[in-house]
C-alpha cells in the first residue's frame, strides 16, 4: 500500500494494519498525531529536553495499548488523552503545576517587541505568560480546532471547566493586549 | 434592545459560535457600540490566535519512536523457572507450616488492639485527605491569581 494512500485510513484500518504488524501504519499512525502531540507536550513541558522522551514514551505507550483501544473516541482523542496524562506524570514527579504561571515565564520583552509593532509576536509572548493548562486549552481549540467535548475528553476536565478556563484566557489575551496598546499610544 | 449588556463570556461566545446566543443577545449585541467594540477585538483575537505559528518537534518523531519501539521489542532476560518455584516455595512453605499460629494472630487479638488499629488508619486517612484538600486550595488560589 503506498505512503499516501495509508493517509487516507479510517481509524480503524491504520489500528488493525499497526496490531498486524505493519510498522508503516504505525508509522502514519504517529504522523497523523505527531501536530497534536506537540500541541500537549509543547505547551505543557517547557523544559525542551524533556520534550523528546515525553513524546517518545507517548507513542511507546500507544504502541503497547493499542490492542485495547475500543473506538469509543477518536484514534487521535485518545493518543491525545496518553500525551496529556503523560505530561502530568512529568509535571507530577517535577513538583511543577499547570496551574501557575509558566516555570520558565517569558522576559519582559514588551517594550522591544513593541517596536516591532506585530500583534502575532506581541500575542505569542502574552500567550507565553499565561499558566500552561490555559496555553493547552488555547492551542487544542484555535489551532487543532477541537470541540469542548474532544478537549474534555484529552484533558479529563468537565467541559464546563474547559469552556471557563477558555473564557478566563482569552480574556485575560485580550485585557492584557488592551494594556500594551494603551500604554503605547501614551 | 435590552439595556443590560450581555457578559464578556456571551460575547466571546458571539465571536466563535454565535448560534448558541439568544434572539435577544444577539440582537443587543448588533445595536450596541460597545458590544460591539468589544466583539470586534475579540474578533481579532480568534483570528491571530488560529495563525500562530502551531508547534512542531525539532527532531524526527517517527524515527525516534522507531528508534524506542526497536529496542523495547529486543528479547529482555526472563526469570528462569527454577528461581520462580524457589520463590513461591519460600513463601508457600513456612505459610503452610505456622498455618495454626497464624490463624491465632488475628483471632487472639484484643478490642483495644483493634482500636488502635482502627484509629492509626483513621490518622492516616485525615491526613491524606487535609493534604488534598490543601492541594486544591492551592490550585483554587493559583487560578484566581
Amino acid at each position: 500500500m503506498s505512503q499516501q494512500l495509508k493517509h487516507t485510513l479510517t481509524d480503524r484500518q491504520l489500528v488493525d494494519l499497526a496490531l498486524g504488524g505493519d510498522m508503516h501504519g504505525f508509522c502514519c499512525l504517529v504522523e497523523n498525531t505527531e501536530r497534536l502531540v506537540a500541541q500537549i507536550v509543547g505547551k505543557l513541558i517547557q523544559a525542551e529536553e524533556d520534550r523528546k522522551d515525553i513524546a517518545q514514551d507517548v507513542y511507546l505507550k500507544v504502541f503497547r495499548n493499542l490492542k485495547g483501544f475500543k473506538f469509543q473516541s477518536k484514534l487521535s482523542t485518545w493518543v491525545g488523552q496518553i500525551a496529556y496524562n503523560a505530561c502530568l506524570n512529568r509535571l507530577q514527579k517535577q513538583q511543577l503545576t499547570i496551574y501557575g504561571p509558566p516555570e520558565r515565564a517569558a522576559e519582559d520583552e514588551t517594550d522591544r517587541l513593541l517596536l516591532q509593532k506585530e500583534l502575532k509576536v506581541l500575542l505569542a509572548a502574552e500567550l507565553a505568560r499565561l499558566p500552561p493548562i490555559y496555553q493547552t486549552l488555547i492551542g487544542l481549540y484555535h489551532h487543532e480546532e477541537l470541540s469542548y467535548l474532544e478537549i474534555a475528553a484529552i484533558t479529563g476536565l468537565p467541559e464546563g471547566t474547559v469552556k471557563s478556563y477558555l473564557f478566563r484566557a482569552r480574556k485575560q489575551l485580550k485585557d492584557s493586549m488592551l494594556s500594551i496598546y494603551k500604554k503605547e499610544k501614551l | 434592545m435590552s439595556r443590560t449588556h450581555p457578559s464578556e463570556e456571551v460575547l466571546q461566545q458571539f465571536v466563535l459560535e454565535a448560534v448558541t446566543c439568544s434572539a435577544e443577545e444577539i440582537s443587543h449585541i448588533e445595536s450596541c457600540p460597545e458590544c460591539q467594540s468589544t466583539v470586534a477585538t475579540y474578533k481579532v483575537l480568534a483570528g491571530e490566535l488560529a495563525g500562530l505559528a502551531a508547534p512542531a518537534f525539532d527532531f524526527d518523531l517517527v524515527a525516534a519512536v522507531i528508534g524506542q519501539l526497536e529496542e523495547a521489542a529486543a528479547p529482555q532476560a526472563k526469570m528462569p523457572k527454577g528461581t520462580i518455584v524457589l520463590i513461591a516455595a519460600f513463601i508457600v512453605i513456612p505459610l503452610w507450616l505456622f498455618r495454626k499460629s497464624a490463624y491465632f494472630v488475628f483471632t487472639d487479638m484484643s478490642a483495644v488492639f483493634y482500636g488502635l488499629v482502627f484509629a492509626a488508619a483513621g490518622i492516616v486517612v485525615g491526613v491524606f485527605l487535609l493534604r488534598l484538600y490543601k492541594k486544591y486550595q492551592q490550585i483554587i488560589n493559583l487560578i484566581n491569581e
